[in-house]
């Protein structure tokens, strides 16, 4: 059975003028217990919208969702999302702001603590839990991002381009350190991302999405053994998937521009 | 005035690493502030003085200041100002400690519920608009001359200002942040207290601090047009008997309160968002 599986997922939604906007024209995709899937798309297409729609902040106007055969509606413990902007609140400590989700669900305090503390070693925060978000480097913070999500024990971690804004460099740490982490956890995740390197460096499937209305155009199994250091990314399977990804990419990228949809993929992006 | 302090500093840091400066030179690079600002007290003091000794201008009119000192040590010598203080000091403290608390709730709900907020907030900003002293007459018609309607009048200013502060805070809490909330099943109840509360924080606390001044001008006002007590009922009394050494006592009382207050509320404030790092520079 499918860890997570999305059918026919629509999303539209209705402009001031009334006019109806069409984000996601047909999605559907499943994920298996354990798998690193990752969607690449045009920016605009729908991914951030699909992910949205996957952890329960939006409803789609239509097809069905399940996590474990059981359909889902709504925020629940069983999705937990690695946000991309700096979502840490900036008013508590590294170890709160870890704990939060186990803190919603009014877990007491000791068993929190106890909790929290391995998975501050696992992103390598350790003697920083009592410090506050604005004194961690932007790498440091996505770390503890992370780490509140993965608190919580989630059945699918879902990851909404996590490292857009860190520089290159700690980005590309970032990818080497998330995958050490997730074969230690063994979670199902789901990344978003514009990066197509970091797609298919991290992921068993790269699921890749039209300009808008998003749908589906491809679902490339990525055939590179596991554990992969960075050195990956210069060899000559690495850069076929690149050039295939992109090849797909850059025509629906050139057929926005095209038909001149640029104005509202911004609005969505 | 932090952001001015600052650059002041860095100002002198930078010109006290200034290689071939004599000692002297060096000691004042390193209190260039202190030493100008006293400059700038003396260009006005001694003028002043000077004006007044050599009858330029009548003494009973600008007053000197040494006369102003004079005046200060004689009225806490007689004792009679201690009275003053306290009355203007109780006034200001029941209404803003009052008006801070139902400020606060008010503008938390007003902010938290959006019907709460829509109903009340016309009212906020019509009186916002309006100066407090423009109610002294109604204050006194309803409660009477005395402590009582003072207290209405600095509750009144205070109030405003706190409540739209917090109403603004609450309406500040970042929609990133409800995100997360509700990506981990975060009650209403949890969202309020973990994220609209702190968050509103540094608002309230402004809003305290901008408050404490307008309640100031409340007792002061109110004392002026309706009291036989309070720092501003002396100063009033004073001027009216050409006692002008006296109003400036006043003032300085009134200006050093002033200048206390927004030291201890900036004080609380640092205490209450030391994770803020704007703050911490």
């Amino acid at each position: 059975m499918p860890e997570l599986e999305a059918t026919n997922i629509q999303m539209e939604y209705e402009r001031r003028d009334g006019s109806i906007v069409r984000a996601i024209e047909d999605i559907s995709l499943a994920i298996e217990p354990g798998e690193f899937v990752s969607i690449v798309g045009p920016s605009g297409c729908g991914k951030t919208t699909f992910l949205k729609i996957v952890n329960g902040l939006l409803s789609p106007t239509g097809g069905a969702l399940q996590v474990r055969g059981r359909p889902i509606t709504q925020s629940t413990g069983d999705r937990a999302m690695v946000f991309q902007e700096a979502s840490l609140f900036p008013w508590y400590s590294v170890a709160r702001n870890i704990g939060y989700g186990l803190e919603c669900q009014n877990i007491p305090k000791a068993e929190i603590r106890r909790r929290v503390d391995p998975f501050i070693d696992l992103v390598g925060l350790s003697g920083f839990d009592k410090h506050y978000p604005y004194e961690l480097s932007g790498g440091m913070q996505q770390r503890a991002n992370l780490a509140r999500a993965l608190v919580v024990d989630p059945a699918v971690l879902l990851m909404d381009e996590p490292f857009a804004s860190l520089d290159a460099q700690t980005r590309e740490m970032m990818q080497a350190e998330l995958l050490d982490v997730w074969s230690q956890t063994s979670k199902t995740v789901l990344f978003i991302t514009h990066q197509i390197g970091e797609a298919i460096y991290l992921s068993d499937r790269v699921i890749v999405m039209s300009a808008r209305p998003g749908r589906v155009i491809a679902d490339i199994k990525i055939d590179i053994p596991r554990p992969r250091a960075l050195a990956v990314k210069r060899t000559d399977a690495f850069l076929g998937y690149e050039d295939q990804v992109w090849a797909l990419i850059e025509s629906q990228a050139r057929a926005t521009m095209a038909s001149g949809q640029l104005s509202e993929t911004v609005a969505d992006a | 005035m932090a952001v001015t302090s600052d650059i002041a500093t860095d100002q002198a840091v930078t010109a006290a690493k200034k290689p071939g400066r004599s000692p002297v030179g060096r000691w004042y690079d390193k209190h260039e502030r202190l030493v100008l600002g006293i400059a700038g007290i003396l260009l006005v003091l001694i003028p002043w003085e000077l004006v007044s000794r050599f009858g330029l201008v009548k003494e009973i009119l600008i007053s000197s200041p040494t006369s102003v000192a004079e005046s200060f040590v004689k009225e806490f010598a007689r004792g009679d100002i201690w009275r003053h203080i306290w009355a203007s000091l109780s006034v200001w403290l029941v209404g803003f400690s009052v008006a801070s608390v139902v400020g606060i709730l008010l503008g938390l709900a007003a902010g938290w519920y959006r019907r709460a907020g829509l109903i009340t907030v016309p009212w906020l900003n019509f009186v916002y608009a309006a100066p407090d002293l423009a109610f002294v007459p109604i204050f006194i018609l309803w409660f009477g001359l005395g402590f009582v309607f003072k207290v209405w009048v600095v509750f009144l200013g205070v109030v405003i200002y706190v409540s739209l502060n917090t109403i603004a805070g609450v309406h500040a809490t970042e929609d990133r942040f409800l995100a997360v909330a509700r990506t981990y099943g975060a009650s209403r109840l949890m969202t309020f207290r973990t994220i609209v509360l702190p968050g509103s924080v540094p608002y309230i606390m402004t809003g305290l601090r901008l408050a404490s001044g307008r309640a100031v001008v409340g007792v002061v006002g109110a004392e002026f047009i309706s009291s036989n007590e309070g720092l501003g009922f002396f100063i009033s009394i004073s001027g009216t008997t050409f006692q002008t050494s006296r109003v400036f006592v006043g003032i300085l009382l009134l200006a050093g309160t002033g200048i206390l207050l927004n030291e201890i509320l900036g004080r609380v404030e640092h205490r209450f968002d030391s994770w803020r790092r704007e703050v911490h520079g």
